[in-house]
């Protein structure tokens, strides 16, 4: 079995004594790229700025390919590491032509080597005859692809890309995220990126880490992240939906004010206990025909293209949202009827909701 | 109809225009002159000045010059770092205290240098006591002027660079980590070229201020350009070969601007908003070397000279604190005062008509009547009297008077100079004040019925008081420290402090130069103090 690219190990970072984030383990695959997502201020970057080796750790121990480069006690120079890095405003050198900005790190390099992988590199990310341009006559599009190059010439054994697409427009942002992807997928690079941006994270990443609260709350696949969130903050960070009360019937059913609610799988919860369902838009139908069931007011409703977003208050004054079809159109103020369908039930006691959030 | 009445004119652009190239015309004056001398018919003195006092004293000037920057860049560049990368004991000390030599005018340091070091100083005399045969190298020597001119020169350097130091992208630093720069590689690869606009600007300024020196190279006996101007005008009565030699000097001193102007074009910023330079703290023997270098430079350029000042202004407090003081204090103060007013006015027209006239030779105009800047005070005084000899002359011819000067006595003569001197002291402040008041506010203004002169009155002084303060504090205390105008065109007995030290360093009175130069230092300590905390460069 190999090694991981990255392993931390029960990571601790401080920051003039005030500690940023704690007991952070996770492992990285070769080829494999790794999201860090995280409101600002979460303590993701701390944690991408201790990988490259400009943080010692408080505690713990970060390994790059089986050897650990960070400690209490050691820490291996930045610029021994092999690890490169990539920041949202791209830190282009300003006095360096586009060719000498990619050919910064290739000192060992014979002329002609460097020549080539220069060449090679302008071509991978599609700006060839753009070499002996300065940088600030690029894009801001072309920047980033600049930096990206600059970050791969001397084929680093991980790349660490700090917000990449913040400085860019939204438009850009999903396209390239996608581009850069399969860049990277193609050259075999181990990537490990940071963001604030969930969408993004899911458009890049194989496995993402939620940052909250000063630990890495879940390191799952995007789509784990999102239908089996490990507790609320997480549920909360990801994705759009609402909390609403519910009881425990039996090891595979809950009762909530919107009616029976199925689980797959069975839960661990004991009969009787108060539990916190995570209703998904899209958890909710509209129940266009005749008969009984929970109704609900629409309080307020955003058009998005394909479908609506509803808000909805229930009788009892709970607030749900509901995904439904752009042609399924009812006004403000209506009433209609709801069912749940519900693939994943996404539940926490009400208990563990109240230690969190303390 | 409503709306049949026109809308008020907002200004009268041809009077703008009027006074935008009258200003020109009366502030790029002695430079025409001066060029123009070089089309004056041989005369007597030409053969020695053509085969000795050129060829020397352009050598010495072009030698000092690059030995200054040099000198300065070196004693700058490391406390700069040192400051901006680093905290250690007293850094917010140093910080600010090394900017203080600012204060001290090179001939002041100059003096007092040479009066320490000199043969019969008071270092040397002791050394012989112990050693009859010890000799320290010649103080009064192209050497000596470098090293004193360093380091009265290098706070222009150690401000720009610590600028320009400190606002480092911390991630381009990193990136260069990644990509397997070691810290040295970083310091000269990454660091030094984002600098490098800065030290060009730095290099620039001090190379202009050591070509405009005259009272410390005067001190040194060495015959710089500048020197030979006033050597031409007072020694050979020779106003053509004064005017000569000075176009050599206007002409270095175009080339200087002309640098200067293609590094501004050269400089390229890269937009973003970085993260700043991390600061790493030191501790132990590595802290108190650095508290010790700063020390160091900080006593050698102000600590010792002043306590020096001191020592020698309470031994002749008694004896020269005599009725003429008060009158030196007077004079520079009212000469200060008057030439800050003018210069302020004058700034004022310049970069309002520039704003109302919104055309890019507008701007060209202001620039033009600002180079005064890069001109030794010698060449200004020399270029500003021939005109107004000439303009005598025909005065005289009309009404007949028999009093041989009019205008060439007066005031008007060195104010002319000084305020073509420090105009761009004051049209800096003055233009940045104007620019953070924003043609929104402008319209706010208009439109409710507030235009013209009101609006300057109403809007524009109010929220330019600052800048006009800033600029007006700047001008007082350069013309305060100013030399060669003042002695080379003031009326006759008409004495300043600053012309009260060369008087008294010519004869090589030290200790009698002390206690004018210990006032024109307090009159400059002011900005040091009022606005060096929050500024970061004070010119």
């Amino acid at each position: 079995m190999t090694l991981p690219v990255l392993a931390l190990h029960q990571l601790c970072l401080a920051f003039d004594g005030q500690s940023v984030v704690s007991d952070v383990s996770f492992e990285l695959r070769s080829g494999a790229i790794g999201a860090l997502l995280g409101a600002s201020g979460s303590g993701k970057s701390s944690l991408l700025r201790a990988i490259a080796g400009f943080v010692p750790p408080l505690a713990g121990h970060i390994a790059v390919d089986g050897v650990v480069v960070s400690s209490r006690e050691y820490l291996w120079p930045a610029h021994q590491r092999g690890i490169g890095l990539m920041f949202q405003d791209h830190a282009l050198f300003p006095h360096l032509r586009v060719a000498d900005n990619i050919a910064f790190g290739l000192s060992a390099f014979s002329r002609s080597e460097r020549k080539a992988r220069v060449a090679e590199l302008l071509k991978l990310v599609g700006l060839e005859g753009l070499g002996q341009r300065w940088p600030h006559q690029l894009s801001g599009g072309q920047q980033q692809r600049v930096a990206l190059a600059r970050a791969l010439a001397p084929k680093p054994r991980l790349l660490l890309l700090d917000e990449p697409f913040a400085s860019l427009d939204s438009e850009l942002r999903t396209r390239l995220a996608s581009e850069l992807r399969e860049l990277l997928k193609a050259q075999c690079t181990t990537a490990l990126l940071v963001t604030h941006d969930q969408q993004e994270a899911f458009a890049m990443a194989d496995q993402v880490g939620v940052v909250a609260a000063g630990r890495l709350q879940q390191w799952a696949s995007p789509y784990t992240l999102y239908h089996e969130p490990a507790n609320r903050l997480v549920a909360d960070f990801i994705g759009e939906g609402v909390f609403i009360s519910a009881g425990v019937v039996d090891a595979t059913s809950l009762m909530t004010e919107l009616g029976p609610l199925r689980c797959r799988y069975a839960h661990s919860h004991g009969s009787g206990t108060q539990l916190q369902v995570l209703l998904r838009p899209d958890d909710i139908v509209l129940d266009d025909r005749p008969g009984d069931g929970p109704r609900a007011t629409i309080e307020a409703r955003l058009f998005r293209g394909a479908d609506f977003l509803y808000r909805l208050r229930l009788a009892s004054g709970t607030l749900v949202l509901a995904l439904v079809p752009s042609h399924n159109e009812h006004e403000i103020g209506e009433q209609i009827r709801l069912r749940l369908q519900a693939d994943h039930v996404i539940a926490f006691p009400t208990a563990e909701l109240a230690s969190l959030m303390r | 109809m409503l709306f049949s009445q026109t809308l008020p004119r907002l200004a009268l652009p041809s009077r703008w225009w009027l006074g935008l190239v009258l200003c020109v015309l009366v502030m790029t004056l002695p430079q025409w002159v001066v060029l123009a001398s070089w089309l004056a018919p041989a005369h007597e003195h030409w053969p020695h000045l053509r085969d000795y006092v050129l060829p020397q004293a352009t050598t010495t000037t072009v030698l000092l010059a690059l030995g200054v920057v040099v000198g300065s860049l070196l004693i700058g560049v490391p406390l700069a770092w040192l400051i901006a990368r680093y905290r250690f004991a007293g850094h917010s000390i140093w910080r600010w205290a090394l900017m203080l030599p600012l204060a001290m005018p090179a001939y002041v340091l100059a003096f007092v240098m040479v009066g320490l070091l000199d043969f019969s100083g008071p270092l040397q005399s002791q050394l012989r006591l112990w050693w009859p045969e010890a000799r320290l190298p010649e103080i009064r020597s192209l050497g000596g002027a470098i090293l004193v001119l360093s380091l009265s020169f290098y706070p222009y350097v150690y401000l720009l660079a610590r600028d320009a130091f400190a606002s480092h992208s911390q991630q381009a630093l990193e990136v260069a980590a990644s990509l397997g720069l070691t810290p040295r590689q970083r310091w000269w690869r990454v660091i030094m070229p984002a600098a490098r606009p800065a030290l060009v600007a730095a290099a620039l300024l001090v190379t202009m201020e050591t070509l405009a020196d005259f009272g410390a190279v005067s001190v040194f006996n060495l015959d710089t350009l500048s020197v030979a101007i006033y050597k031409a005008w007072s020694g050979l009565f020779s106003l053509t070969a004064a005017s000569q030699i000075a176009a050599v000097v206007v002409v270095l001193a175009l080339l200087l601007m002309a640098i200067e102007r293609w590094q501004r074009g050269q400089r390229r910023y890269s937009g973003n908003r970085n993260q700043p330079l991390a600061i790493a703290r030191l501790s132990g023997w590595r802290s108190i070397l650095a508290c010790a270098l700063c020390g160091i430079v900080w006593l050698l350029a102000f600590g010792l000279p002043l306590a020096q000042l001191l020592s020698w202004g309470c031994a002749v407090v008694a004896s020269d604190l005599d009725s003429r003081f008060p009158t030196f204090i007077l004079n520079s103060l009212l000469l200060a005062g008057l030439a800050a007013m003018l210069v302020v006015m004058l700034a004022l027209l310049l970069a309002y008509g520039e704003r109302q006239l919104q055309r890019p030779a507008a701007g060209l105009l202001v620039q033009l009547s600002a180079t005064g800047y890069a001109m030794p005070g010698a060449v200004l005084a020399v270029g500003f009297f021939i005109p107004m000899q000439w303009f005598d002359q025909q005065l005289l011819a009309v009404t007949g008077s028999s009093s041989p000067t009019l205008l060439k006595g007066t005031l008007l003569l060195i104010l002319l100079g000084l305020a073509t001197r420090f105009l761009s002291v004051g049209l800096a402040p003055l233009q940045a004040g104007l620019q953070r008041i924003s043609p929104a506010q402008e319209m706010a203004a208009a439109s409710l019925g507030v235009v013209g002169w009101r609006r300057l009155w109403r809007l524009h002084l109010p929220l330019l008081a600052p800048s006009i303060t800033t600029a007006a504090l700047l001008c007082f205390v350069d013309v305060m420290k100013e030399m060669p105008i003042t002695l080379m065109t003031r009326p006759f007995g008409w004495d300043t402090l600053a012309v009260r030290v060369f008087e008294m360093t010519s004869e090589g009175e030290w200790q009698r130069a002390a206690l004018p130069a210990l006032a024109i230092m307090a009159a400059g300590l002011l900005p040091v103090i009022v606005l060096g905390r929050g500024r970061s460069l004070p010119s």
